[in-house]
């Protein structure tokens, strides 16, 4: 009875006034459990998870006004800018998080004044080794699979990141105006869909389809290998990013704008962005955190991880994301639609 | 012809015929039928076309009404509402709508082509190509027209209407593309059908997909290649309503089929070749025709094979039967298992084929194994190699008397004496003897007439065979009788037997045949053995039918003359003239041995002639020397009666020799006379009308009484010398035979001769009884012709 009353004293002492749950719109597999069961037992508050598997339905949701259901919604910098010029999201920025500055300077001019950092990466290809002796190391590797992939491969739909892969492939600027440009990246693409098992992000393909996946290749936001290995159970799984040069992006945080932020958004915010939550996190979940913090506390493993941290000479040859104009977003996404496997 | 070929002649052609005229009708029933389903079919394929048409508008449409009414839309309404800057989140969210896979309105084939929103300031605020996502929007003429006349025209003149269609057409007056026009305002239902001109307007120019319908134009008249083609007219106008309309395929009567196909905007008209079923039905023609061709030769085939195993094969095998049956004797036919004409026809042929063995092999009248048939049998005998401990017998029957039942009763009963007789025969055989058997009856034969031959085999002992003989002639025991009618026929049998095989066939049959004759000789209804002496016997007459062969052919028979005397005064009356064989006279063999010898063979004949021809020479010597008036006589046999040789032969020699026929008589004897032989009868009457007497010579040995004498055109009774020599024997006070004979000739006033007498006494009995004219070596020895020439004997004895 006594450790009974002291259980429910340390109960009450610990919560806040105010249990909230926090609504988060997200990439699966992206936040560990045990983070958000510390989180849980640190604040009393819990995280309700929202997935999303592609930034087409994304952006729809972020677009008709439906945002303003979630709390907080993992949007990547590019849109992030622009959809904080439409006044979509809320000026996070006014929060003064206290922990914001563990992230690098750089991630934080890349989320803007509404975004939070939470994740960085490249974008490359994922294939299995045991499929084909052909040595995949170009992004022609994936417009044009071997005879071995064709059938097997996913492709990214993604109106910067699709369009980008095959400016890439022709040693093209990703971000370039040019209409003859992209008019051959787009005859590229639209060569690859016949090749093509299906469009889209493969975490989502292979969550769907476990160990009958067919998947042997596929466009990857590096930290998703990870997935692929568990999800298939194949261990032959390998990221790289191709020599022609890579995308880096940064995942911001943004909540939605008209709507008041909650503590308990406040606080998972300030949570996560404590270094060793953000290692904790990134560990768990392999992918490469934006905290300059905690990547001072990583192991070596973590930090000479190819996936993590690629090789300088391909970053040299790579893009970090630029704000395009209107046409260009409405072009490539054209261009982007009009891709279909013709299934 | 082959029976094979003849079929296929008839059969194919009737198969042919057949298949052909059923292809035939079969094509003139459906000709019409495939025209009209061809027509119906290609009819609802324009009719579809219009209903597809129809319905394809009605949902583009709809569809487009659907993408002003969407949320996205409505934000890029309210962002040009509000000023604000037109983001590229709003289009390509409302671009997606229309363009993106994962839709699934967009996931098959795009409704419109392209699709622009434009503001009555010609301003394009949204677009999109289904197709190209480079393409550029364009503010086509006609849709232009419409924005400038809103502009132009009074505010309420008139107002504008939803919807308007236009299409375009390209350089070659091809239609290229269907266009249609919404005009719309956010601040009204999208169904609002009619708007004023200062509403807040906007305008959707949109050119509908319309590839399906290009598409199956061109199927049809790729389908219906160079028979089919439309023809395409642009109304060149803007309509704010469209309907779908036209006619089904109609034969215009110039060879062409048309159909139309028409809005308001234009008509699409569809010319059809009439001669595109010439085609078809040609086809057709052709596959009927191969068709029926394969089912010609695959039907005449199957009913040539089933008819030639079926029919011809059983009837060419059992052809090849019979011919293996002519080749070889022992192959026989075998009756077939099966149940048809065929299997009938080889029982037939079987049954045929028994018949002529039979009717070769068998007697008709009997079913007795023939002469031929027989013969076989005998040759078998002489095969047979091994010694036989048994005893094979031949048994030789003549039925005596048998001719006689034919010459009285008709030769039917004859027949039916034969077929019984057979019959009996077969039966006495089979049933009463253990030893017979029907493996040893080798063969039981009728060899002709009343001859009948039995071999045997296998018979244990002589006893045996003579008791078979027995029971045959126990037939006969008291006459054969048929239907309580008794007929006086017996059995002479004759047998011969070998127990050690040294004896041929036709040996045994000649010997069981000489004893048949010594059987008959012997008297009826008996039987001989053969034995030695029968063969004796045999030789001895075969010697003496040689002799007298010899001396006929020599001219050596010669005559002696006995003088016959009148018993009342011993005077000379004439001669009977007796024949000598010189060769046989040496051994004592008189005419009385040879002639009965003579007689079995046509020897008889030849003497017959001999002796009237040289009778009748020294008749006529004798009365031109002696003037001799006097009577010979000679002996005639009694196959001489039976044929008119010697009455023509006596004739001529009579007209010859122009003798007086009184002077000469004929004499038969009594035993030629069978009771009421008519052809005798007739022969004597024949004989007699020549002018010459005929004698009964041997009168009372034979079976004639007295009452027939009369029947017989007799002048002169001899009474037979037996009679004579009974005299002294017969018992004191009665009557000797002779006198009862001699008494009884005088009733019939018939002249009497006895010859024989040897004594005084007896001459004086005779004269003493009244007797006519006496012969006997008590007057006389016969004399030599040179005797009665010289007339020596002229007697004038007392």
């Amino acid at each position: 009875m006594k450790y009974m009353l002291l259980a429910l004293f340390s109960a009450i002492l610990v919560a806040p006034l105010y249990a909230q749950e926090v609504k988060i719109y997200i990439w699966d597999h992206y936040i560990s459990d045990q983070v958000v069961r510390i989180f849980n037992e640190r604040t009393g508050h819990t995280v309700k998870q929202y997935l999303y598997d592609d930034e087409v339905a994304r952006d729809a949701i972020l677009v008709n006004e439906q945002a303003g259901k979630y709390d907080l919604i993992l949007v990547d910098n590019a849109n992030t800018v622009s959809y904080t010029k439409l006044g979509l999201f809320a000026p996070l920025s006014a929060l003064s998080l206290k922990n914001m500055d563990h992230n690098s300077k750089k991630s934080r001019a890349s989320c803007g004044g509404s975004g939070v950092p939470f994740a960085k990466g490249t974008m490359g290809i994922a294939y299995r080794t045991s499929i084909s002796p052909k040595k995949i190391d170009s992004w022609n590797d994936l417009l044009q699979p071997p005879q071995e992939h064709r059938g097997s491969t996913m492709m990214l739909k993604n109106d910067i990141d699709t369009v980008a892969i095959a400016l890439l492939a022709r040693g093209l600027n990703p971000f370039t105006s040019d209409k003859q440009e992209l008019k051959s990246a787009y005859s590229l693409l639209s060569s690859q869909s016949q090749y093509l098992l299906a469009y889209g992000h493969p975490v989502a393909y292979v969550t769907e389809h476990g160990s009958r996946s067919k998947l042997t290749m596929a466009a990857l936001y590096a930290g998703d290998l990870q997935n692929l290995k568990d999800f298939t159970g194949q261990q032959d799984w390998q990221y790289i990013v191709p020599k022609e040069g890579t995308l880096f992006f940064v995942d911001c945080f943004v909540a939605p704008a008209g709507k008041p932020v909650l503590q308990g958004t406040k606080a998972f915010l300030e949570f996560i962005n404590e270094p060793e939550i953000a290692y904790m996190n990134a560990q768990d979940m392999w992918f490469s955190t934006t905290s300059q913090s905690a990547l001072e506390k990583a192991s070596a493993e973590y930090k000479n991880d190819t996936e993590i941290s690629p090789d300088k000479s391909v970053l040299l040859r790579s893009y970090h994301y630029r704000l395009l104009s209107r046409e260009q977003v409405v072009l490539r996404n054209r261009i982007v639609s009009m891709l279909s496997t013709r299934e | 012809m082959q029976l094979r070929k003849k079929i296929r002649y008839i059969l194919i052609p009737v198969i042919a015929l057949v298949f052909t005229m059923s292809t035939a009708v079969y094509y003139n029933v459906y000709k019409d039928q495939i025209i009209a389903n061809k027509l119906l079919s290609l009819d609802d394929r324009l009719q579809n076309l219009k209903l597809m048409s129809q319905y394809h508008l009605a949902y583009t449409k709809s569809f487009i009404r659907q993408k002003i009414d969407s949320k996205e839309a409505f934000l890029i309404f309210d962002v040009i509402k509000q000023g604000k800057e037109m983001a590229a989140p709003y289009i390509t969210q409302l671009l997606k709508r229309f363009v993106d896979k994962q839709n699934d309105s967009n996931n098959t084939t795009n409704i419109v082509n392209d699709f622009t929103i434009f503001g009555f300031d010609k301003e394009v605020l949204f677009y999109v190509n289904t197709r190209d996502p480079f393409a550029q929007a364009e503010l086509k003429k006609q849709t232009e027209k419409i924005i400038d006349k809103a502009a132009v025209t009074e505010p309420d003149s008139d107002k504008l209407f939803q919807y308007y269609y236009f299409i375009e057409t390209d350089s070659e007056q091809k239609f290229s593309s269907m266009n249609i026009i919404e005009i719309f305002s956010p601040f009204y239902l999208t169904s609002k059908p009619t708007y004023n001109k200062n509403d807040e307007l906007y305008l959707i120019q949109s050119e509908i997909n319309v590839d399906f319908v290009k598409e199956e134009i061109q199927r049809i008249i790729s389908e219906h290649k160079d028979y089919m083609s439309f023809t395409f007219t642009d109304k060149n106008s803007v309509t704010n309503n469209i309907s779908v309309s036209g006619t089904p395929l109609i034969n215009n009567n110039n060879g062409l089929y048309e159909s139309t196909f028409e809005t308001e905007l234009f008509e699409v008209k569809f010319i059809l070749d009439e001669r595109y079923f010439d085609d078809i039905l040609w086809s057709i023609i052709l596959k009927l025709s191969v068709l029926n061709i394969m089912l010609i030769v695959t039907c005449s085939f199957i009913l040539l094979m089933m008819i030639d195993k079926q029919i011809i094969l059983p009837i060419t095998n059992l052809a090849k039967s019979i011919k293996q049956v002519e080749l070889s004797d022992d192959i026989k036919l075998k009756p077939l298992s099966t149940k048809d004409e065929v299997a009938d026809l080889n029982e037939s042929y079987i049954s045929f084929i028994n018949k002529i063995n039979n009717l070769a092999s068998n007697d008709a009248l009997t079913g007795l194994s023939n002469r031929g048939s027989f013969n076989k049998k005998l040759l078998l005998i002489d095969n047979r190699t091994t010694a036989q401990k048994h005893y094979l017998a031949l048994f030789f029957i003549d039925l005596d008397n048998f001719k006689h039942v034919n010459d009285t009763f008709g030769h039917e009963t004859g027949d039916q004496l034969l077929i019984a007789f057979s019959q009996r025969l077969k039966k006495t055989l089979r049933s009463q003897d253990k030893f017979i058997t029907a493996d040893t009856i080798n063969s039981i034969a009728r060899l002709g007439g009343d001859e009948f031959v039995i071999l045997i085999d296998g018979l244990p002992t002589l006893e045996v065979i003579e008791n078979i003989a027995k029971r045959i002639c126990a037939l006969f025991n008291n006459g054969f009788v048929i239907d309580n009618n008794v007929y006086d026929v017996h059995a002479s049998i004759g047998i011969a037997y070998s127990n050690d095989n040294s004896d041929s066939g036709e040996t045994l049959l000649n010997q069981a045949d000489s004893a048949m004759y010594m059987a008959k000789r012997d008297g009826k209804n008996t039987y001989k053995v053969f034995s030695p002496e029968i063969e004796a016997e045999i030789d001895h007459e075969k010697k003496i039918e040689k002799e007298i062969t010899n001396a006929l052919a020599k001219n050596e028979l010669f005559f002696v003359f006995m003088p016959a005397y009148s018993a009342a005064n011993l005077k000379l009356q004439g001669y009977e003239l007796l024949l000598r064989c010189p060769a046989l006279s040496k051994e004592n063999i008189g005419p009385d041995i040879f002639i009965p010898i003579a007689e079995k063979t046509d020897l008889i004949i030849k003497i017959d002639m001999w002796v009237a021809e040289n009778a009748l020479a020294r008749l006529a010597e004798m009365v031109l020397t002696n003037d001799f008036c006097g009577f010979i006589s000679v002996n005639i046999s009694s196959r001489s009666l039976k044929n008119n040789r010697l009455y023509k032969h006596l004739q001529m020699l009579i007209n010859k020799h122009k003798i007086n026929p009184k002077q000469l008589e004929l004499e038969i004897t009594e035993t030629c006379l069978m009771p009421d032989d008519k052809k005798a009868v007739a022969s004597l009457t024949q004989l007699k009308s020549l002018g010459v007497k005929v004698t009964l010579d041997d009168f009372g040995t034979g079976y004639t009484s007295f009452s027939q004498l009369n029947n017989y055109p007799l002048d002169t009774l001899k009474i037979d010398r037996s009679f004579i020599k009974n005299l002294n024997k017969t018992p004191a006070g009665k009557k000797p035979t002779l006198d009862i004979i001699f008494e009884l000739a005088k009733v019939y006033q018939l002249e009497v001769i006895v010859e024989g007498i040897e004594t005084q006494d007896e001459f004086k009995h005779v004269r003493n009884l009244g007797c006519d004219i006496v012969q006997g070596f008590y007057f006389t020895q016969p004399l030599t012709w040179q005797s009665v020439i010289e007339n020596k004997y002229q007697l004038e004895q007392g």
